[in-house]
């Protein structure tokens, strides 16, 4: 199989015997890639000098890995072109790059490309780094994610009924249903949380004042987390106001 | 004699499987190894087994610096001719033996025993953070150098124990990055020039 050239985020990279690492990169053609190093810590090989880091976007070249290896690829080359360092100059954004990666690949199949995904991902990165404010920028990448993958939910109407959800009212967010359910239809829905009026027009509209930013991240995190089936690294971003479950 | 498939007494068998566990050894290794083994004096060979149980049993982590020591505390923390008052932190023991070797250290270490990796469930609780706090908090430290690996992780770390320490007043400083001595312009990321030409020193 011919070797594949394409634009890649690092975000995974577990270590593999003495030199050799393990790469999960979203490239922007070919979707979540699992990827060996072989060598990548090795200072005398010069093909991945200086290394490869986390949180990185550069260009790799690899060859795909088939099924009886779990379609675990091999890395030839690594070509950085952007670091992201403003990452590692402020603790938030430091800690917003690594959510984003980490609901990333738990919510991504593998090889199956999402340009669009991988131009949010770049932006959140490069907007993290430029010292922007990380929650509503997390916001709007989860929206990115959802949109992407199609599992956004649907804010217009009650998912179980179709009954159609007036604007500017508070309503209920069922979790199982992905989207509104009307007052009838809880008691079937399961678990559902009572969404502010406001922060229903934040989502629909992709606006993110102050005091909707940290309740809309809650929401859409825990939309997240029923989609993975596991916790997400959300209570690091702000321990104090968004880990709060008043939505 | 119980022997294996492949006619493999089992005693060599199972060195040979022991020494396939160590980093860096394949099957091939560990069989030369083996023979290695067999083939030198018996004092020799036991030398190595002796070698190996003295570091499982005597080692253990310095009570203040948390390095690798066989007395409590270490060399390093007892001798009084070092700069106590300058920490350098570092992520690993063996980051302290790497440092020690260039001689331009007068300071002490603390030893963070790895680093803060959310995506890998490492916690600040998970590494040795309080006990340099405590360290600061008794006084006399007038520098912490951060000496953490400059990738993500570690630039995390420092930044975390730096956020931690400013209310304590002490001077946090960190290593210089940017260009490897010995490497060439032509091979250096965008990422080490950045470092490079931001951090660029006076000459002559």
């Amino acid at each position: 199989m011919p070797a594949i050239k394409d634009d890649a985020l690092v975000l995974r990279r577990l270590d593999y015997s003495e030199s050799s690492q393990i790469l999960v990169v979203l490239t922007r053609t070919h979707g979540l890639r699992r990827l060996i190093a072989k060598g990548a810590k090795r200072s005398t090989k010069t093909r991945f000098v200086p290394g490869i880091d986390l949180l990185e976007r550069g260009w790799v070249v690899f060859l795909p890995g088939s099924r009886s290896d779990s379609h675990l690829g091999t890395l030839t080359e690594w070509l950085q072109t952007e670091a992201y360092l403003g990452l590692r100059t402020a603790l938030p954004q430091w800690y917003a790059a690594q959510y984003a990666a980490d609901v990333t690949v738990a919510a991504m199949e593998e090889a199956e490309p999402h340009v669009d995904l991988f131009d949010a991902l770049a932006g959140l990165l490069g907007a993290l780094s430029a010292g922007r404010s990380p929650l509503p920028e997390v916001v709007g990448y989860q929206c990115a994610l959802l949109r992407s993958l199609g599992l956004w939910p649907d804010l217009s109407r009650c998912v179980l009924c179709d009954r159609v959800a007036p604007p500017g009212r508070a309503a209920y967010y069922g979790f199982h249903q992905g989207g509104l359910v009307c007052s009838q239809c809880v008691p079937a829905a399961g678990q559902v949380r009572k969404v502010g009026a406001a922060v229903l027009t934040s989502l629909r509209e992709s606006d993110w004042p102050p005091d909707t930013v940290g309740p809309a991240l809650a929401l859409l995190d825990e939309t997240l987390r029923h989609l993975i089936g596991r916790g997400t690294l959300l209570a690091k971003l702000d321990q104090g106001k968004v880990g709060s479950k008043q939505v | 004699m119980a022997e294996l498939a492949h006619g493999i007494p089992e005693p060599l068998a199972r060195l040979m499987a022991e020494l396939t566990r160590l980093p860096g050894v394949g099957p091939r290794s560990a069989e030369r190894i083996a023979f290695h083994l067999l083939r030198v004096p018996r004092e020799e060979a036991l030398l190595l087994a002796d070698a190996i149980r003295a570091v499982k049993d005597k080692l253990r982590h310095c009570g203040t610096c948390c390095n690798l020591t066989d007395e409590d505390p270490c060399a390093i923390c007892r001798d009084a001719r070092r700069e106590h008052g300058v920490i350098v932190v570092v992520e690993q023991p063996k980051d302290v033996m790497l440092l020690e070797q260039t001689g331009l250290i007068r300071g002490v270490y603390h030893v963070l025993m790895g680093h803060i990796a959310p995506l890998e469930g490492i916690e600040p609780a998970d590494l040795t953070i309080d006990a340099l706090i405590g360290r600061v908090r008794r006084g006399d430290v007038r520098e912490v150098v951060l000496a953490t690996n400059p990738n993500l992780e570690g630039d995390g770390t420092a930044l975390h124990i730096c956020e931690v320490l400013k209310p304590l007043g002490v001077q946090v400083t960190r290593l210089a990055r940017g260009l490897a001595v010995g490497s060439q312009v032509e091979y250096a990321s965008r990422a080490m020039l950045e470092a490079a030409i931001t951090g660029r020193t006076p000459m002559g």
